[in-house]
């Protein structure tokens, strides 16, 4: 379709994204479909029931929040406009050339229809498009509801379209982001400002709504382990023998505190008759699974494949546009009985892989087992039954076979397991033994890869049973702080807590990262985190707070459901920031300096190697030349007299394994370049760097 | 003024600490009765050394438990 030519009024249909806007297009197409393009930007035109439509995408936000103000690290600001993105940001200026087609296109048409993703992100999107590119078209807007991408739901929710923008949806979407803006670039800017005046050079220090919050869960674990004191307790098992097999014991008291009563105990049972003084078993059931909602299937990736939560998401996104799954950002943990379960089972079945389980399934009684998690747009994430039109990617099979299983699992049985109990009298001091099986496998049958069946089989014991005692062993522990936060268990807490969204969750852990905040797998807060936090905590401790962040997630939720107007939210949000900015500013001096010394240890600490394997008193560290501006490693003690160095490639992020060579007592580090990665001996002497000569060969 | 082990600013003018080395300094003498209680006979030097080899000892407790040994062989000698 020509943008220039005249042509009779069409229905022009808006999307989220150019993928979505190609399936929707081939799905609603009775005959042929017309593809246009317009640069890098594909235009689908068909005629449905003797009308145009014409379907066009935007590519995720087109539109951004920005302050009026001119110079972009003045504080405090509360006056935000909509902008479009690529004003904002010149590294997407291409998305002005979207901008410009669909307001061509919107000049034609006299019927507009919102088919972004149910929720508060793509109304938003398409909101925006209708009231800046299509010349406040909002109102008259229609909604297509969908969560999955499957012809014969693309095709039911254009015949039920409904007028509106779904409820409050893109006003709670508005208020977000313009809450969001405001707490977020105030704080940061204040911090951002605080650091500059008083140190040298420029580093963004930033914080915002739902990056304090979890940045101080983090900080306060990392607190918590750097100040434990472990205490010790001790263990005893008895070692006993039946049927040639040992079996362990354990004494009923899991920790005694004291050596010299386990050590009195050990004598009084040693050499002393063991009796089986009883045994019980329980018969009990296990439940299957709740359907997957976004945050427990981020929580299964990672503990099954390792994913990160923002991969998982982004893997799942790309399953849904290939229509393999429904909507996967959903708190909801229900699968509607509206959901034709028989025709994705009959549809699994034709797979070779799920053509078993699935016929099992269908000869059941095909009830979900509900979570209690409830979300009016979407339902839980669940299979289409589609077969893959193209190769999977193994990343996005291993999750599409995690969720097909899951939905299996769902409709599976209740599984028995029985536990098995058995008390052991040594010389009047009770051991006990526990054992596991199943019983009736149910729904793990379906789910048995991803999930860890603990059964634990132990011998046939009756009472009055007496066993003969190898020994009794002593075991010395200590107690262990608590374990720190993986990107997985971080988003649950965010989860449980009820702060951020299920779609930005896993970004705002993320931002956390990238900005040094934190690193590792398991979560270490630099001093940079412990310092804003230290900040935030005595300046601005609402900010930081759950209350606060939940208060204003409760409130976006009455805005999406029509009991509360934007604007009262945000003069919330303005005032709350006013008494905060105002305390920064007071000690803009003192902040400063605390965040100054907060980076230089920092970058220490990333900087530091080893210590000197040559002198062994100095460390080894990651310097840069001030003459020739390239970096290499060299020792502490060089101005003492220690030469130890060593070159360092010039590209690519440096990581410290924490490990030595064997062969020179060097530190080993991981080097990464783009998808290139390898470990090396940091010593350029090393032997195992050594070309093997002939006569060695 | 700056507390002993660290750069930071301390709790107060009275003490030499910070806020989370002061914090390490309470538990480490609140853990010295219950080490003493769970091992019968210990010493605060021993004890120090202990907490200190522990790998489950936070690092702060160990910088910590460092300036305390210090300042008891300064004692002692």
């Amino acid at each position: 379709m020509s943008l220039s030519q005249d042509s009779s009024p069409y229905t022009l249909v808006i999307c989220e994204k150019p993928d979505s806007a190609e399936r929707i297009a081939e799905a609603l197409s009775e005959k042929e479909l017309n593809i246009t393009k317009h640069g890098n930007i594909k235009i689908f035109t068909l005629k449905r029931s003797g009308r145009t439509y014409v379907i066009c995408s935007a590519s995720g936000h087109l539109y951004t929040i920005s302050d009026t103000l001119p110079k972009h690290y003045v504080y405090p600001t509360f006056d935000v406009e909509w902008f479009p993105i690529h004003t904002m940001d010149r590294k997407r200026r291409y998305l002005s050339q979207r901008i410009g087609v669909i307001k061509k296109l919107a000049e034609n048409a006299d019927v507009f229809i919102n088919a972004c993703d149910f929720d508060q992100e793509g109304d938003t999107i398409c909101f925006n498009i209708l009231k800046y590119a299509c010349g406040e078209k909002q109102n008259m807007a229609l909604r297509a509801k969908f969560s999955t991408l499957t012809k014969t739901e693309v095709q039911e929710a254009f015949r039920s379209t409904v007028h509106g923008l779904g409820n409050g949806l893109a006003e709670a979407g508005r208020t977000r982001h313009i809450v969001d803006f405001i707490f977020g670039v105030n704080l940061s800017r204040a911090l951002s400002e605080s650091y500059h005046k008083f140190n040298q050079g420029y580093r963004v220090i930033t914080v915002g709504r739902v990056q304090g919050p979890a940045l101080s869960y983090v900080v306060k674990r990392e607190v918590e382990i750097r100040t434990f004191v472990p205490t010790p307790f001790w263990r005893l098992h008895a070692e006993l023998y039946k049927d040639d097999t040992t079996i362990i014991a354990d004494y009923e008291n899991q920790r005694v505190f004291k050596a010299s009563e386990i050590q009195k105990i050990k004598k009084r049972c040693e050499g002393k008759k063991s009796i089986v003084t009883q045994v019980t078993k329980s018969i009990y059931r296990q439940f299957p699974p709740f359907p997957f909602n976004t945050g427990s299937l981020q929580k299964d990736a990672y503990r099954i494949f390792g994913y990160l939560p923002s991969h998982t998401l982004r893997i799942a996104e790309r399953l849904y546009l290939s229509a393999l799954i429904s909507y996967p950002r959903t708190s909801s943990q229900k699968l509607p009985s509206s959901i034709d379960f028989q025709k994705i089972f009959t549809d699994l079945q034709k797979s070779k892989t799920y053509n078993k389980d699935a016929s099992n399934i269908l000869r059941g009684k095909m009830t979900p087992n509900q979570g209690p998690k409830v979300d009016p747009a979407h339902p839980a994430i669940y299979p289409t039954g589609d077969i893959p039109k193209r190769t999977l990617s193994s990343t996005e099979s291993n999750l599409y076979d995690l969720i097909v299983r899951r939905f299996l699992a769902v409709f599976g049985e209740v599984a028995l397991r029985e536990q098995i109990s058995v008390t052991i009298d040594i010389s009047g001091y009770l051991f006990n033994i526990y054992g596991k099986q199943t019983l009736k496998e149910g729904w793990i049958k379906f789910y048995r890869n991803y999930t860890s069946v603990d059964d634990k089989v132990i011998p046939h014991l009756i009472k009055d049973e007496k066993l003969p005692l190898q020994s009794i062993v002593i075991e010395e522990k200590f107690t262990k702080p608590l374990s720190r936060y993986n990107q997985s268990t971080l988003l649950e807490k965010m989860e449980k807590e009820d702060i951020g969204t299920k779609a930005t969750r896993a970004d705002i852990i993320k931002t956390l990262y990238d900005r040094g905040y934190f690193y590792g797998t398991h979560i270490f807060a630099t001093d940079i985190a412990l310092t804003v936090n230290e900040v935030m905590s005595q300046y601005s401790p609402k900010i930081i707070s759950v209350d606060m962040t939940r208060k204003i997630e409760k409130n976006l939720e009455k805005i999406e459901n029509n009991q509360m107007d934007g604007g009262i939210v945000i003069h919330q949000a303005v005032d709350q920031m006013i008494d905060s900015l105002a305390a920064i500013k007071k000690a803009e001096k003192e902040i400063g300096g605390k965040l100054g010394q907060a980076v230089i240890t920092t970058i220490h600490k990333q900087n530091r190697i080893s210590s000197c394997p040559l002198c062994n008193k100095g460390t080894l560290n990651i310097i840069r030349s001030k003459k020739t501006h390239k970096r290499f490693i060299g020792c502490s003690r060089y101005i003492k007299g220690c030469r130890a160095s060593a070159p360092l490639p010039q590209r690519g992020t440096v990581t410290i394994t924490g490990k030595t060579c064997s062969n020179c007592g060097w530190p080993i580090i991981y080097l990464r370049f783009y998808r290139k990665s390898w470990r090396q001996c940091v010593n350029s002497t090393c032997k195992s760097k050594r070309k093997v000569t002939k006569d060695e060969m | 003024m700056k507390c002993s082990i660290c750069n930071r600013e301390v709790i107060d003018d009275k003490s030499e600490l910070c806020l989370y080395h002061s914090e390490c300094y309470k538990k480490i003498k609140s853990s010295f009765e219950v080490w003493r209680l769970a091992y019968g006979e210990l010493d605060w030097l021993n004890y120090l050394q202990r907490v200190d080899e522990r790998p489950e000892t936070g690092i702060w407790v160990k910088e910590c438990c460092e300036l305390l040994k210090k300042k008891k062989n300064y004692e002692n000698s």
